[in-house]
């Protein structure tokens, strides 16, 4: 089930990306190709959302309805299928966190993930993202340890690559879940942009995760850098994990919304890419 | 840009230090090089003292003129800060604290998204009124944040956001503020480090007109309307809403259906014709919410113009009176009133329009009304739409009592209820109702009621009460015909010739005469005039070189007044077959005062001659119960 989009990239070019990227870069003032490559440079995965539609079902599964107790957090919303919660459109994933009454719930957003389709241990994983904004939105980009079946969580571990709340429109986190440093007490970092915010442009969620490291940045800022000596509990990331992408309504991390939280709310995503170690 | 730098990787240092120059040098910030030739872009305005010469203290008239002061101890920063003292209620220095700041020529301030300074108050309260915009010119820009600032009694840092910073190209209007005190006390604030800055994080906009809500109204061929309830929201960094009221100009306006009514530049609605529109409005390019669809029902049918004289009105709403001070048209008063009012104005004429109506009061208690002197309380009522059978429209009128004011036992009220076959679908009624309360010395307010039916929108107009009195309380017009020209035969500004009798014996016999004085005016008054002769048959009057006659009259309440004028002839004695006479009648003639009659003798048809004038005969409708006053008779050329 892994690498099903695999890249072949030309080895001089990706040997010389350091130098020539950064040439590049200077000429056309894009920030899209700014990432720090260390050692992964070798596309397992990418989806770029170029076919509109629903997402493609070789990567992406749902997750649908409210999970146990809102999927663990007290969210409010309803996780839909439904074009109206999530849709491939202008190049772009739309996940539409939407109030409306549905099958009990009073919102309705959508949530996706790679379990069983794409599953990777190791590796550079980062996607490209314009928030939602207002108070009781949890946009999410994060991973998952494929072995929750069998382990559970959070020996499982859990990597949360970008979370934000609603409310902190300048303001995204990252977090490590592990046995012993779970739930309200993760490992966890934030990085706030300075005059910018994550709801008006987009911006590159990313980690470069490596035996005994998982390292964090935005954009070209690596802000944060996890090894086993941060977390206060088992190291439980040498096995492969898969993606996930959610639009959470309320939840214990951000409350719930008021009264001057627009809706709907959409979080777009330009692509989705994920690189291995070129020597794997 | 790189706030947690301190994070990176030795190994990746260098890189991500290429990199940060890169997008450094992408930057698009407003800098000092990049200034073109235009107007300076400088968005500071107070840091450590004011940043240009130019920048005009203008303290608003009525407020305390040294509110505003240069404090070099208490400061955010730097050396010094603003210091702004809002005086107590009473203070002989000024009612409040307000002033505008402001440039004699403009700035570009279109690269910066928000005005943003430092401030603490003395006390945690609430600013009433700040922005900028104001420059003491068309205030074409302004801005005001809605809800006033709300001050901590530590430094903060304060955002007011700019509502399309495109359009600040050529400012002048750098910061305005009012300020008053609260429960009787002044306060002291201050400011610092006021500047305008690119946040770059004052994001989605969301403008609005008319509050946001979709409305409805009904109107006119010529009523004046605006566009009103103009905001701009964004969210700032802190994640919160901030809403500014933002003037007409930040916004385009569009009618729909601009046959209809047309909309301009300031929000004004110039209704031309029957038909529906829709305004709507973008502020930047973003369709603002809200949105106003308008009928108009064609051509508006004014109430009628009305006829009493304005000495004997007391006008609560008219434009054909001036009117007492009112309180309020509508008191909205909670829990149960649903009535909403939507006044408007059609070519002048103000119009009251309550909707949704269930009961609504109009209230003119400061000071209250002394209708002793007046008769009547006159409404003019207009039912747009279906009248239904089963309107009822109850009117109350109360007497405050001798408090003054509304409640404390001593309140009277009198009521009448106007029914559907008294009103006009689609048209006007007019209503005078007597005022039968025994105290009317303090009346205050008038409460309409829906008892009936269906009868949820009307109009009124030309509320008034209206009284005749009973005599003249002015003197008759003094005349102004040159004496040379007049032969007088009453009147205290001519000599006056020989009249033998100003009531003969024949007159009709209810008819009283006396002599009366008017404000010291000597003036004839009769009583229960049915028809009275005044006879100059002693000296018959010559006025055969004149060409009018003249006389003012008053009545209280007088339907028609005739005079008939009667020569003896050349044997210049009562009959011999050579007298001849005449009667003029004047119908409808105006009451409660004076009427300046000044008939040619043309007009007298049948009198042959008028070289032996001997009779003069007047006569008043409604016969023998009319009082009529008389002043000023002479014959003039």
């Amino acid at each position: 089930m892994k690498l099903i989009y695999k890249l072949k990239l030309n080895g001089l070019l990706v040997s010389c990306f350091l130098i020539i990227g950064c040439s590049f870069i200077l000429l056309n003032c894009s920030t899209d190709e700014t990432q720090t490559v260390t050692t992964f440079t070798q596309i397992s995965m990418q989806d770029e959302f170029s076919t509109d539609g629903a997402p493609d079902a070789r990567v992406w599964r749902y997750d649908i309805g409210t999970g146990d107790n809102g999927w663990g957090n007290n969210e409010l919303q309803y996780y839909t299928d439904r074009p109206e919660n999530i849709k491939v459109e202008d190049g772009m994933l739309h996940m539409i966190a939407r109030q409306e009454s549905f099958m009990g719930s009073s919102y309705t957003s959508a949530r996706i993930l790679t379990k069983g389709k794409f599953e990777q241990q190791y590796g550079r994983f980062e996607a490209r993202i314009q928030l939602p904004w207002g108070q009781g939105l949890w946009p999410a980009f994060w991973l998952l340890g494929a072995n929750i079946d069998e382990v559970g969580w959070p020996q499982c571990g859990e990597i949360d690559i970008m979370e934000n709340r609603g409310s902190e429109p300048t303001i995204a986190s990252s977090a490590v879940h592990g046995p012993g440093y779970s739930g309200g007490n993760p490992i966890f970092k934030q990085y706030e942009l300075q005059n910018d915010r994550f709801d008006t442009g987009f911006h590159i969620f990313g980690i470069e995760w490596g035996p005994e490291y998982i390292n964090f940045y935005i954009d070209d800022v690596l802000y944060n850098q996890i090894t086993p000596e941060d977390v206060t509990g088992e190291w439980v990331y040498d096995h492969p994990f898969y993606i996930i992408m959610n639009v959470a309504v309320g939840g214990n991390f951000g409350g719930p919304p008021n009264q001057d939280t627009v809706f709907p709310q959409t979080m777009l995503v330009d692509y989705v890419r994920v690189y291995e170690n070129s020597n794997n | 840009m790189m706030k947690n730098r301190k994070n990176m990787f030795a190994k990746i240092t260098l890189l991500l230090g290429l990199v940060f120059m890169v997008v450094v040098s992408c930057d698009r910030d407003l800098s000092e090089d990049a200034e073109l030739a235009g107007l300076p872009t400088n968005g500071d305005i107070f840091i450590d003292g004011f940043t240009s010469g130019d920048l005009n203290y203008a303290p608003y008239a009525g407020s305390y003129l040294e509110a505003f002061t240069v404090d070099t101890e208490t400061k955010y920063e730097g050396n010094a800060g603003m210091r702004f003292d809002v005086p107590n209620v009473g203070d002989p220095n000024g009612a409040f604290a307000g002033a505008a700041f402001f440039l004699n020529s403009g700035r570009d301030l279109s690269g910066y998204d928000a005005l943003t300074f430092w401030a603490k108050g003395s006390e945690a309260r609430t600013i009433n009124s700040i922005g900028f915009g104001q420059d003491f010119g068309e205030n074409k820009y302004e801005a005001e944040l809605s809800g006033g600032l709300q001050l901590t009694t530590f430094w903060r840092k304060y955002t007011i956001p700019i509502p399309d910073p495109s359009k600040l190209t050529d400012e002048r209007g750098m910061f305005w503020y009012a300020e008053g005190a609260e429960n009787g006390t002044g306060f002291t604030f201050w400011i610092d480090e006021l500047q305008f800055e690119n946040l770059g994080t004052i994001a989605q906009p969301r403008p609005s007109i008319l509050g946001g809500i979709d409305d409805t109204q009904q109107s006119f061929i010529g009523a004046g309307l605006t566009i009103i309830g103009l905001t701009q929201t964004f969210n700032l960094e802190s994640g919160i809403d901030r809403t500014v009221a933002a003037a007409p100009a930040y916004f385009e306006f569009t009618s729909s259906n601009p046959n209809v009514a047309t909309v301009n530049e300031f929000g004004v609605v110039n209704i031309i014709a029957g038909g529906t529109t829709v305004i709507t409005a973008t502020l930047g390019g973003l369709d603002a919410a809200g949105s106003l669809t308008l009928e108009s029902l064609g051509d508006f049918s004014q109430a009628p113009t009305p006829t009493q004289d304005q000495a004997n009105v007391i006008s609560i709403f008219s434009d054909a009176y001036t009117n007492v001070p009112v309180d309020f048209f509508n008191g909205f008063w909670q829990p149960f009133q649903t009535t909403l009012s939507e006044d408007f104005v059609v070519n002048g004429d103000n119009i009251l329009n309550y909707t949704n109506f269930n009961f609504v009061g109009n209230q003119f208690s400061n000071p209250t009304v002394n209708a002793s002197d007046m008769s009547f309380a006159h409404f003019d009522v207009f039912i747009p739409g279906t009248l239904d059978p089963g309107a009822q429209l109850k009117i109350t009128i109360r007497d405050f009592g001798v408090d003054g004011a509304d409640g404390g036992g001593d309140d009277t009220n009198m009521s009448t209820t106007l029914v559907s076959s008294g009103l006009t679908e689609g048209g006007w009624s007019s209503f005078d109702i007597p005022l039968t309360l025994a105290n009317k010395d303090n009346l205050g307010l008038f409460i309409y009621e829906n008892n009936g039916t269906n009868l949820t929108n009307f109009y009124l107009d030309n509320i008034y009460f209206w009284g005749v009195p009973s005599s003249p309380t002015v003197a008759a017009p003094t005349p102004t015909d040159p004496a040379a020209n007049v032969i007088s035969l009453f009147s205290d500004t001519y000599t006056d010739v020989t009249v033998d009798t100003w009531r003969t014996p024949w007159s009709a016999a209810a008819t009283i005469f006396e002599d009366v004085t008017v404000a010291g005016n000597a003036t004839k008054k009769y009583t229960d005039l049915g028809f009275v002769g005044i006879e100059t048959t002693s000296t018959t009057v010559d006025a055969s070189a004149m060409t009018h006659f003249h006389l003012d009259v008053w009545s209280p309440d007088f339907t028609s007044f005739n005079i008939k004028l009667v020569d003896f002839g050349a044997d210049n004695a009562f009959g011999g077959g050579d007298d001849s006479e005449h009667e003029v009648s004047i119908p409808n003639p105006n009451q409660g005062e004076w009427v300046s009659l000044d008939i040619p003798l043309s007009s007298f048809t049948g009198l042959t001659s008028t070289s032996n004038i001997a009779q003069y005969v007047l006569v008043g409708q409604p016969f023998e119960t009319t009082d009529v006053f008389i002043d000023n008779m002479y014959f003039r050329n």
